[in-house]
């Protein structure tokens, strides 16, 4: 039995080593890494974590000798490990601010542009609101769909978490002055928003563009489409920079990291694959 | 030296762990007080109060306690039953299948709670949605959950506590039997009677897992940080808020809530753990 297991694990382990000699060599950056080795820790905004783990995955299938580990958190999470030194990265979906810049000495690297998208449940009747028809129902005015020219039914509010960056988004731009519903559901990662709104027909909620498809159904919002190219162009307006950052100069590796997804045609890659749009 | 290794161990482990205990409460309490020299003592005395909205100034985290209580509560008050339930059938028959749900409990005490938690997403949550409508985010939601999560502390709690006494020299059931009183009767109200102070100690060990629970509850409550206005409302507990909260970039006052949290589960634990060990007599 236990010999078994013995066996077990040693073919696991080799099968990494084969899969680490048998990995290709494809594109420019990720020879970058060939001669390094080391830790890369990530934390923070969860809209991030499709494009790190794609990246990570890669790079650690090309060169066993380096381990990526990936963390959400939010933004906020983000911030206070980078400056910390808790991870070597930590990832925002806003821009720092210049108190958090002063007090870490981080700097910031902006690399993909995501949109933040009003959700409701596929089946619902509504698809379009107006900024004032949002801003009331998440004040906790408008309470029942029907008051929107859907069924009767409540409204079922769904917000993200304080320090969640898809939050300060969606409150600073679409939201400005009005203050969130004190009973809204508190929802602690862009997944968990999709699924919630996913299974509640009478729900609405909002997720980073990235993360919506068909089990969500995104609100047209002023007439306009949350799609990736309607923020790109800029005539959705409710978007936002996703940034990698560290605190000072990153080593290395960190800095190789950086570059790959920054400047690589597989970054460029991950980044459409995870639906937001590479910057230049 | 070979010989005198063990004990050296034993000392040595046995330190280590007491010291990081007293770490864990060094840190606790040296932080609330911290925090409270740095906002004031009226500002700490007025997250006594209930409402909590940060942007307003208001930093009441009464609903959050009111919160813990109440999901905790009827977490036990779900649990209870079932759990009574399952023992007693468990020593009535005393045969192969009471061995099969005993191995199962003690394989559900080591389930990660997030599956529990998942779990609640995918299947309580849309049966409560159903029932009561509403997001279905809510107490009962929560309750539920953690009655799956503390079922088997409670039972195999008290089904220790019943093992001592069957197993006793005078072994009471038998005694019973050859009266020819029924098992059923003889477990309910001499058995369970005799053991009532340790099934209820069952209870409260319960209790504090279930208030000190924090991924179920972030997960299911919807952590609106109200007070609750029915079974079927949205609720915030006090180790939700430290979880919410500790991402967050927060001021001073929203900080001292967390050490102010912590502070009251440790209070809650303490305070459990010694009622636990009055009632066993130790």
């Amino acid at each position: 039995m236990k010999k078994g297991l013995f066996i077990f694990i040693f073919l696991l382990f080799a099968s990494f080593i084969f899969a680490a000699d048998n990995s290709e060599f494809t594109g420019s950056s990720l020879s970058d890494f060939n001669s390094l080795s080391g830790v890369i820790d990530i934390a923070g905004g969860t809209a991030h974590i499709p494009v790190m783990n794609a990246a990570a995955q890669k790079i650690m299938r090309h060169n066993g000798r380096i381990k990526i580990t990936v963390a959400g958190g939010g933004s906020g999470a983000g911030v206070k490990q980078v400056g910390e030194g808790l991870v070597n990265i930590g990832n925002t979906g806003r821009a720092l601010k210049e108190s958090e810049i002063a007090q870490y000495g981080l700097k910031t690297y902006p690399f993909a542009i995501d949109g933040v998208a009003v959700v409701v449940h596929p089946a619902n009747s509504v698809s379009s609101l107006t900024s004032t028809q949002v801003q009331n129902i998440f004040a906790g005015k408008t309470v029942n769909w029907k008051e929107l020219g859907g069924k009767d039914a409540a409204i079922n509010l769904y917000t993200r978490e304080e320090g969640s960056g898809t939050r300060e988004v969606f409150a600073d731009i679409l939201l400005k002055e009005v203050v969130i519903s004190q009973k809204a559901v508190i929802i602690n990662s862009n997944g968990a928003m999709k699924t919630a709104v996913a299974g509640d027909l009478n729900g609405i909620g909002y997720v980073g563009i990235g993360f919506t498809d068909k089990s969500v159904k995104g609100v047209v919002l002023d007439g306009i489409p949350p799609t990736q190219k309607n923020a790109s162009t800029g005539v959705y307006k409710v978007t936002r920079l996703l940034y990698m950052n560290t605190r000072g100069e990153p080593d290395k590796l960190t800095g190789t990291f950086i570059r790959y997804i920054t400047g690589s045609a597989d970054g460029r890659k991950f980044i459409e694959d995870a639906g937001y749009i590479p910057i230049k | 030296m070979r010989k005198h290794f063990p004990a050296a161990a034993v000392y040595l482990f046995t330190s280590l762990g007491f010291l990081s205990i007293a770490a864990l409460f060094a840190v606790i309490i040296s932080g609330f007080f911290y925090s409270i020299s740095k906002i004031g003592l009226g500002a700490a005395i007025s997250s006594f109060t209930f409402e909590w909205i940060p942007e307003g100034g208001k930093y009441g985290i009464l609903p959050m306690i009111a919160g813990t209580s109440l999901i905790a509560l009827i977490a036990v008050l779900f649990a209870v039953p079932l759990s009574f339930g399952i023992v007693t059938s468990v020593w009535i028959y005393n045969n192969a299948f009471s061995a099969f749900l005993r191995g199962l409990l003690r394989f559900m005490s080591g389930i990660p709670t997030v599956v529990y938690a998942f779990c609640g997403i995918i299947v309580i949550i849309p049966i409560f949605r159903s029932v009561s409508g509403g997001s279905g985010y809510n107490i009962i939601t929560v309750s539920a959950a953690l009655c799956f999560l503390i079922l088997p502390t409670m039972t195999l709690t008290a089904d220790s506590a019943l093992h001592s006494f069957i197993n006793s020299p005078e072994n009471p059931v038998l005694t019973a039997d050859s009266l020819g009183i029924k098992r059923e009767k003889s477990f309910i109200y001499m058995v369970m009677y005799a053991q009532k102070k340790l099934l209820f100690t069952g209870a409260l060990l319960a209790f504090g897992r279930a208030a000190g629970d924090t991924l179920i509850v972030l997960m299911l409550s919807g952590n609106a940080p109200v007070m609750p206005g029915g079974l079927f409302s949205s609720v915030r507990t006090l180790s939700g808020h430290i979880s919410l909260l500790t991402a967050a970039e927060i001021t001073p006052q929203a900080e001292f809530t967390l050490f102010l949290s912590g502070f009251l589960l440790f209070i809650l634990a303490l305070f459990l753990n010694f009622i636990v060990r009055t009632l066993r007599g130790r």
